[in-house]
């Protein structure tokens, strides 16, 4: 009884908050990690082992996210997708490949595909931008002021102000600010952030995207309440009114 | 290799044959030339005497043919001719011959005849015609022509040695031309034999001559040359990753076998993963910065450069880096002109950042670190500069290669690759990279061969 309740609340909370995220990966070891790490992080998660069996899978059911090995048995991952999205199916899809140079990169995005992640990875780094292109399919209309709690910005004005305070930003951090203000409540990793704001595709692994951060943090929430930028331990940053 | 006929010398003795039969075709034509028109001269002169001989018999019958053939026996034509008039019965009538020769027969009208006869006691060739009249009688007019047939035969003898010593010349010659071909290839095969037997150093010797040869021997040892440099990266290569992946792959194993014959300890445990996972990322650093080395070196990403600002690129790597090195106590100052290369942004942008990383982490000093990019009198050009420590002369070119890291710097994070890298990204734009005394400093320039660099307003 008990157990059947605590399933049940898993649903709701799945429901509620999680996503539907169908992996399709060859590599049953690296695919079960990933669904166990992804059902802890509440969401409720398929399987599929080959190309042809995701196609089927990822066309009866509907799913709020794929996440695509390129290269699959029996259809390569590039491939489903083409056939996916040639059938009007736009479900966010993450590839994921062990193919790392910028022309696969460039492949990968043309055939359809919303972001592109090179193996191996941090699942915190999956997870985050899984979570970026699920929200991204919301589709909200252009917006020429955005805002969290008191903090707003006027992209036309390229103005930031926190309790109507002027706040004073270089072009490259007003950028950062506007990154992460629309992802606000979403984990962005340092790549993430290196890709968006400079579109480098390669890691300085130097703290570089820290310092940045670290001076975004002493102008946007020192001296105003409550801190709005966070750190997220072991994966990146996020921007959120309540900690 | 099958031992047929090589093709040099099957080519040579082509070429001999033909200069040959060439020789003794014309020499064929001047011995007909010569003998044929001796010939037929000695015809007409035999000819026209037999006319004249019939004429007689045919006013006077075979007594006044007789008579004019004494006549010209005792006269000077005896001198030249020789007659014979015999009657059927070969009783001779007239003629300075000793009788009808035994091997000449009539077969009806005039027969032209060759042959040996003794004459005076001496053996005498004879030419000449003969013919049968109605009454059975037979005429013969011939002529002496011993010596012109000793002229013949020497003239045949002359050319026909003339003939063979052309032969044997032009064969030999063509032979001769063919070996000559055939040593240069010959000496190639064996320094190809010698390099496959594993003295890779081996180079093909230079004839001296600038001829087509040298220059297939100038474009195999180029290409030698060309396989010897890829044969030591890949040992480069090899001798990298077995010393900077096994490393650290094995402090990893070590550190996991102590840590599993160690009693569980939950913050000893995360400890070890921890470092065991920076370990791990390390590794894969490492492994990308020589595999995007290796991809550049084999030039398989040339297809995908276009024009690239590189003073855009500056800025951007600058304000990626300006608060790190206002961080770490310096600033970093930028100075550029609007210039474009032909080249791959991410991978310039790449080189970039590793130029500034290296400043930053290894110069930060007081002095600002300066990024230039300015058209240089050869080209575009990136200059980083800083005014740290900077690079002894000496070690200065040692330090673009892979792993090398000076002792200083050993304590620095890093995977020792980061000019590697830089002088790979140079090297597939056709770029240089200069590393020069600052005076106080280090300086790091890329230089952008490009003759007439394209600008863009700025």
């Amino acid at each position: 009884m008990e157990v059947a309740f605590r399933s049940v609340g898993a649903i709701i909370y799945a429901l509620a908050t999680g996503m539907k995220v169908l992996i399709v990966e060859d590599d049953a070891e690296a695919s079960n990690y990933l669904a166990k790490a992804l059902r802890e992080s509440g969401h409720v998660v398929d399987q599929a082992f080959d190309g042809a069996q995701g196609l089927s899978r990822a066309r009866s059911e509907r799913y709020d996210a794929l996440v695509l090995d390129r290269m699959l048995p029996s259809l390569d991952g590039l491939t489903l997708l083409e056939t996916l999205r040639g059938a009007g199916d736009q479900t966010p899809t993450i590839l994921v490949s062990a193919l790392g140079d910028v022309d696969e990169r460039v492949r990968g995005l043309r055939a359809g595909g919303d972001d592109y992640l090179v193996k191996p990875y941090a699942f915190s780094e999956l997870l985050a931008r899984l979570e970026v292109v699920a929200a991204r399919r919301g589709g909200a209309a252009p917006k020429t002021k955005l805002s969290v709690a008191n903090l707003e910005m006027d992209l036309l004005a390229r103005e930031v102000t926190r309790a109507g305070e002027r706040i004073e930003l270089q072009p490259r951090e007003f950028t950062l600010l506007e990154y992460m203000i629309r992802h606000a409540g979403q984990v962005v990793t340092r790549t993430m952030i290196l890709e968006s704001v400079w579109d480098y595709h390669f890691d300085p692994k130097t703290n570089v995207i820290d310092v940045h951060i670290s001076r975004l943090r002493s102008k946007v929430d020192k001296g105003f309440d409550p801190p709005l930028i966070h750190t997220v331990r072991g994966a990146g940053y996020m921007l959120k009114a309540r900690s | 290799m099958g031992r047929r006929p090589s093709i040099a010398v099957r080519l040579g003795l082509a070429a001999g044959a033909l200069v040959a039969a060439a020789v003794v075709a014309t020499l064929f034509l001047i011995y007909d030339t010569t003998v044929g028109s001796a010939r037929d001269e000695f015809d007409y002169r035999v000819h026209r005497e037999m006319e004249e001989l019939v004429t007689h018999h045919v006013s006077g019958g075979s007594d006044a043919l007789a008579i004019e053939v004494k006549r010209r026996v005792r006269d000077a034509e005896g001198e030249r001719f020789y007659y014979m008039l015999v009657a059927s019965s070969s009783q001779p009538i007239a003629g300075n011959l000793d009788g009808w020769p035994e091997k000449l027969e009539l077969a009806g009208g005039v027969t032209s005849f060759n042959l040996s006869s003794h004459i005076g006691g001496l053996l005498r060739e004879l030419h000449g015609k003969a013919m049968p009249f109605e009454d059975g009688h037979r005429l013969l007019v011939g002529e002496d022509v011993t010596e012109r047939v000793g002229f013949e035969r020497d003239l045949r003898t002359a050319l026909v040695g003339a003939g063979v010593l052309a032969v044997f010349l032009a064969l030999a010659a063509g032979i001769t031309i063919g070996q000559n071909l055939l040593s240069r290839v010959k000496r190639m095969n064996r320094t190809i034999v010698r390099i496959l037997g594993g003295d890779s150093s081996e180079r093909v010797e230079s004839s001296g001559r600038d001829d087509e040869f040298e220059e297939l021997v100038r474009h195999f040892n180029a290409l030698l040359d060309e396989k010897d440099r890829l044969i030591e990266r890949v040992r480069e290569v090899t001798h990298d990753i077995s010393h900077d992946l096994r490393t650290p792959l094995s402090r990893m194993r070590n550190r996991l076998e102590l840590a599993l014959a160690a009693p569980r300890e939950a913050g000893h445990d995360a400890e070890v993963i921890t470092r065991t996972l920076e370990d791990a990322g390390g590794i894969l650093d490492t492994f990308d910065a020589l595999l995007a080395i290796a991809q550049m070196e084999s030039g398989v990403l040339q297809a995908r450069m276009e024009p690239v600002s590189l003073d855009e690129l500056a800025r951007d790597a600058v304000e990626l880096y300006g608060p790190v090195a206002e961080e770490a106590g310096s600033s970093v100052e930028l100075s550029v002109e609007p210039v474009e290369v032909q080249g791959e942004r991410h991978l310039l942008a790449h080189a970039t950042t590793n130029l500034l990383d290296n400043a930053v982490k290894y110069a930060a000093t007081a002095a600002p670190i300066e990024v230039r990019v300015v058209r240089g009198p050869e080209g575009p050009e990136l200059v980083v500069a800083d005014r740290g420590p900077g690079i002894p002369a000496e070690e200065r070119e040692r330090v673009t290669q892979r792993f090398v890291r000076l002792d200083a710097s050993r304590g620095q994070p890093g995977t020792g690759l980061g000019l590697a890298f830089v002088e790979a990204v140079a090297r597939l734009h056709g770029a240089r990279l200069e590393l020069y005394d600052n005076a106080p400093g280090l300086a790091a320039r890329l230089v952008f061969r490009t003759t007439d660099p394209p600008t863009r307003p700025a």
